[in-house]
């Protein structure tokens, strides 16, 4: 076709496919690195302070305190899951975006400018070559085609920039990374850490590594210790594509930001056998406008960017762009983290504590490590997120028999100490685990609506139990009473840690991805969310992604520099 | 109590006839509750909370406005047999304040409030074990339970009950992980 002035006017170096944790960092590194970018979000602009419209209120400032009613209740079942009146503009509705659940899998999503990032639990941590060797050791799914020596370069580079606190342990298989002082433990959390190491080989709890500033940073927080971050923060006092990434990609002068923009697919040009840009559906007037770029960043979240590729047919690609593999949206995982242990304590009546820390304790990966000798009857790993705390009214008030003025004193004085905590436990990428696009039913714009269809296996299971038994013994061995384990009926997905839709690989006939997240088909598409993860392991895994997106981000101007592209 | 030994005899499973009340029952908690009737037992309810959290060197259920709060819970957020069961509880409550002391709750003075309230949490209170689970999947939490439960979430969230009755603070700043408790220390009113 000819360019005529709309095409000029509609290309660019780059195309971003949307602006949450891993989108911001591309958005950042390309224009940083001097090329023209188009950021697409499928959802309103949320601009950062201004945009944050709960943030300073208080319990009392909504209708129904922070609960949903019951037709809110009934119409976003999987939003109401997640987010409270405070919040839950920053998580998309059931009712407007629904989708296909094959079997129950709650798919949580942020459809707005920041995505996820406005809301992520902010917890970093590293993987290690126990993690990207795995698969092959166990003969599972595929190799890895990176190791930790190739990414360690690019956590010491997102961490930098990111801010986050923590402590350094010295683990192997949890590396160090470049931390700001970590938070404070509390005083039943130091007792339980003292007698974890007292007690244990090979374990330890230690403050999580957050992305919360504990001092202040390029203009940016400390974080105030409201632990409200969820609603975006005032002070800056998180990482958010909003407050952090957006802002700096701005700066450059290099970024186009287009909200409402919701990319059907992406053009495959059949000559050149590149991308040769996407199509868009403009969400307020439905006018279908197609951009065009060198270079196409694909971050529209695990679940979303396999779905583009599905929806992205032609004769090359008849079963969607990329998937000569037949990969695309298959091996679907979220790590499961409804099993763990509470227990109280009777310690430290003397002891309170001020502020709300926006963090719990994090105990590192204690099973199947190398070297151990125990014989388990699950593979891979978990480790145990938690923290220490009085009980307040909202357990006090469980079960507290009364009335009158003694009931009230005992529902508003601190109750005795307890500890929460529940593994976050690895999931295998099993092949029938996946999403795929609905034959019949369709979405607002005419898309096909996503079907998901997955399920936790024996693996997963078992190290639940495990999980119970471990965090069980931990706590008794530590002088905790009314010790109880759980099992929360939680549906898959509400660990919020989807991955593995469009896998890297070595061999383009069973991975997606090659080692620098180029489509092995498709040269100048890059996909750096969670869709690129070809194992879970079982660290949160938001860092990764940025370290991923920055390093792919290195690759593809340098690559663009070269001609290859 | 009619109503809860029907329950017990359902769960227990004995006999026809129980179960036949049980169904007639079942249809009177899932049925579309009359809510303009929750107009009238607007002061009631707020009587009922100030019972369970009353003024006292702090503010309290009254001076928070638990009443309203309660009231619009009902009618927005619980689901229909919470609001059938919040209903007949209420019910339940004012013939027992009649035949006991011959007029309504609110005319009932604190110590007759307070042994009302004594003793419907006992009578409410449900079994223990897998029985009393199966209870509560069946009829959801008693009257009860929901009410209170109701004005303690609607107390420690008011601004009167969470800034005098607690401990609020908006913008801590810092985290301090492990300070003396002070005399007299309030619960912090959010985590």
């Amino acid at each position: 076709m000819n360019i005529n002035n709309s095409t000029a006017q509609n290309t660019y170096d780059a195309i971003v496919v949307g602006s949450g944790i891993s989108g911001g960092w591309a958005a950042k590194e390309l224009c940083q690195k001097g090329l023209k970018t188009l950021l697409l979000d499928r959802g309103r602009n949320v601009e950062h302070l201004k945009d944050y419209t709960t943030a300073m209120q208080s319990p009392w400032d909504f209708e129904h305190r922070l609960n949903h009613t019951a037709k809110e209740m009934e119409e976003n079942p999987v939003q109401c899951l997640v987010a409270d009146a405070a919040n839950k503009h920053f998580y998309a509705s059931d009712k407007e975006h629904p989708y296909v659940q094959e079997k129950p899998f709650a798919w949580v999503r942020g459809y707005q400018v920041g995505g996820r990032s406005l809301t992520w639990g902010r917890q970093c941590y590293r993987l290690s070559d126990l993690d990207f060797e795995a698969n092959l050791k166990d003969g599972v799914a595929v190799d890895w085609p990176i190791r930790y020596k190739d990414l360690q370069p690019w956590y010491d580079y997102v961490e930098s920039y990111v801010g986050i606190s923590g402590t350094a342990e010295g683990l192997p298989h949890l590396p160090d990374g470049k931390y700001q002082p970590g938070m404070e433990l509390n005083c039943i959390e130091k007792h339980l850490a003292q007698s974890i190491k007292t007690n244990y080989d090979h374990r330890l709890l230690t403050i999580a590594r957050v992305a919360n500033l504990t001092r202040g940073w390029d203009s940016r927080g400390p974080c105030q210790n409201r632990n409200l971050c969820s609603r975006g923060c005032p002070f800056t006092g998180y990482f958010s594509s909003n407050g952090v990434t957006i802002p700096a990609a701005v700066a450059t002068g290099n970024l186009t930001l287009r909200p409402f923009s919701v990319v059907s697919e992406i053009i495959y040009d059949e000559q050149t056998k590149k991308a040769k840009g996407v199509r868009v559906i403009d969400t307020n007037t439905k006018e279908v406008i197609e951009f065009y770029a060198k270079v196409i960043f694909l971050n529209a979240s695990t679940i979303a960017s396999a779905s583009i590729l599905l929806q992205s047919k032609s004769r090359a690609f008849p079963d969607g762009l990329g998937n000569t593999s037949g990969q695309v949206g298959h091996n679907l995982m979220d790590h499961h983290s409804c099993s763990g242990a509470g227990a109280q304590h009777d310690s430290f009546a003397d002891q309170y504590y001020k502020g709300r820390r926006p963090c719990g304790f994090y105990v590192p990966r204690y099973r199947n490590l190398p070297g151990q000798k125990d014989k388990l009857d699950f593979s891979r790993g978990y480790a145990l997120q938690g923290h220490g705390e009085r009980k307040e009214w909202i357990d006090k008030s469980i079960g507290l028999e009364g009335i009158g003025k003694d009931f009230k004193e005992q529902l508003t004085t601190p109750g005795p100490w307890t500890v929460w905590m529940a593994g976050w436990g690895e999931c295998l990428p099993y092949y029938d685990n996946k999403i795929s696009l609905h034959a019949t039913e369709k979405d607002q714009w005419g898309l096909p609506q996503v079907a998901i269809d997955f399920s936790f296996r024996e693996n997963e299971e078992k190290m639940m139990k495990d999980i119970q038994e471990t965090s069980a013994d931990m706590l008794t061995k530590a002088g905790f009473k009314n010790v109880n384990t759980f099992k929360y009926h939680l549906p898959p997905g509400s660990t919020i840690h989807e991955m593995g839709t469009a896998r890297m690989g070595r061999d383009p006939k069973t991975s997606v991805l090659n080692e620098h997240n180029q489509l092995h088909d498709v040269k100048n598409i890059f996909i750096t969310d969670g869709s690129a993860m070809t194992s879970s392991a079982c660290q949160n895994p938001s860092l990764t992604y940025m370290a991923l997106t920055a390093r792919a981000c290195d690759f593809a101007v340098s690559e663009l520099k070269k001609g290859n592209l | 109590m009619n109503r809860r030994k029907a329950i017990r005899n359902l769960l227990l499973g004995t006999g026809l006839a129980t179960v036949a009340v049980s169904g007639y029952k079942w249809y009177a908690i899932t049925k579309r509750p009359h809510l303009a009737e929750l107009d009238q037992y607007k002061a009631l309810i707020s009587e009922i909370a100030e019972t369970i959290i009353p003024e006292t060197d702090t503010p309290g259920a009254k001076n928070a406005h638990v009443g309203e709060f309660i009231y619009k819970m009902i009618i927005d957020c619980a689901d229909v047999k919470s609001q059938n069961r919040f209903l007949y509880g209420l019910k339940d409550l004012e013939s027992h304040c009649h035949s006991k002391f011959g007029h309504s709750f609110i005319h009932c003075t604190v110590s007759q409030r307070e042994e009302t309230l004594r003793y419907i949490e006992q009578s409410n209170k449900p079994y223990a074990g897998v029985i009393g689970k199966i209870q509560r999947k069946l009829f959801g939490t008693s009257f009860f339970e929901m009410f209170k439960n109701y004005t303690v979430m609607g107390y420690c969230t008011s601004m009167e009950g969470a800034t005098k009755g607690l401990a609020y603070d908006l913008v801590p700043g810092t985290y301090e992980a492990c300070i003396p408790i002070k005399p007299g220390q309030r619960s912090w009113a959010t985590k």
